[in-house]
């Protein structure tokens, strides 16, 4: 009986915690805002047809940092961002075991095929949270599981994804560069697909 | 609010969440008192709030300093709130955080108003902090039916040694240690 009651005060504890949170929620915590790269979360991959934002309208988040201390790079030719000058890129922070960072690839494979003829490329850059996620054969095999046929950037030491995002740091994590490899769009975890499909469709033009 | 909760919920499972979810489950079985309870509880909430918001993000082996210290009053004095405040802090700072859309939502706004982030990311620990206190209390419940006691060192020594391998640095490695036991056992 004591334990039902401590299971009940643990309840009814943290109820009041969300009802307190909630209040604060509700008297304007939350941001609405305008911004075409910020809303549109919706965790459904989206076509890109709809509204598509005017290139003047996207943030201007600053230049993207250079991607540094990297191992290597798997599925590609290229060793720098700097290659990739003149397309829009999407920088894509992830690592092959993050259950969220699998959630966000479907809406890449489709945004990839979409614009495989355009001026675009994806970047995957694979800083792995535990070292069985170090080894590139297996980074290699889980890419291929997933689908993942862009550029792979093995940021083993993690030196990129913190000097992209300071501390703390998240995976996953988008960034879309334009073609002057400014930042145009910048989102933590999953969602945004529609913001993130509207902006790469905006800076192709 | 509520689905970021439940988020919290469905991703206490995950081997990013570990970190929150083993001293709770610790903290649920050393105590049924709401004070320490209150104390992980709060101080995972606030100074993981404190920490995405960019106002103090402490390396890791500071972390493990305060897990240490956790550690250590909770053997002298037993699992008191200040104590496992001290725990909830360090795991606080050491989580690395694996986003969903919810918590997302909540990170993204963390950038522009931090305020505003609070409620869903408190919402958001709040509900993974609550699994692993459920499952302490759980196995306490067991224990005390089958009338086992565990010496009341495991708890505060588990903590200790998880903040002795941050400091040491070598939190990284045990921690892929049981990651991959995690992908192993849940796929």
């Amino acid at each position: 009986m004591r334990d039902a009651g401590y299971v009940r005060r643990v309840l009814i504890g943290a109820a009041l915690i969300l009802l307190v949170a909630a209040c604060g929620d509700a008297a304007g915590g939350s941001v609405a805002t305008d911004d075409p790269v910020v809303e549109g979360d919706s965790a459904e991959v989206t076509s890109t047809t709809t509204s598509i934002p005017p290139v003047e309208e996207l943030p201007d988040l600053g230049p993207a940092p250079r991607l540094i201390g990297l191992d290597g790079w798997l599925q590609t030719d290229i060793s720098s961002l700097d290659d990739l000058r003149g397309r829009v890129v999407v920088v894509h922070f992830w690592t092959f075991g993050c259950y969220n960072c699998k959630n966000t690839l479907p809406n890449l494979e489709t945004l990839y095929a979409e614009h495989a003829d355009d001026d675009f490329e994806i970047v995957g850059v694979h800083s792995p949270e535990f070292s069985y996620e170090e080894d590139p054969e297996a980074i290699s095999a889980a890419a291929e599981d997933l689908g993942v046929t862009w550029p792979i950037a093995l940021d083993t030491r993690k030196k990129s994804f913190f000097a992209w995002q300071g501390s703390p740091a998240y995976w996953p994590r988008t960034f879309v560069l334009d073609r002057d490899g400014i930042i145009r769009f910048d989102h933590i975890g999953e969602g945004a697909y529609e913001g993130l499909n509207r902006t790469v469709a905006s800076l192709l033009g | 609010m509520i689905p970021a909760f439940l988020e919290g919920l469905a991703q206490a499972g995950l081997p990013c969440s570990w970190i929150v979810l083993v001293p709770a489950v610790l903290v649920g079985v050393a105590t049924r008192r709401m004070g320490p309870v209150a104390g992980y509880l709060g101080s995972v909430a606030i100074f993981t709030w404190v920490a995405v918001s960019g106002w103090l993000s402490p390396p890791v082996w500071v972390a493990g300093l305060s897990l240490l210290a956790g550690a250590v009053t909770w053997w002298r004095w037993g699992p008191g709130s200040s104590q496992t405040a001290l725990v909830g802090t360090g795991v606080a700072w050491a989580w690395q955080p694996c986003v969903g859309a919810e918590l997302g939502k909540a990170l993204n706004l963390a950038q522009q108003d931090p305020l505003g982030a609070l409620p869903g990311l408190a919402a958001f620990m709040i509900g993974v902090t609550l699994v692993g206190l459920a499952i302490g209390a759980g196995i306490r419940l067991l224990m005390e039916r089958r009338r086992v006691a565990a010496p009341r060192w495991v708890a505060p020594g588990v903590v200790g040694v998880l903040g002795l391998l941050m400091v040491s640095g070598l939190y990284g490695q045990v921690a892929s240690i049981m990651a991959r036991w995690s992908t192993v056992i849940w796929g």
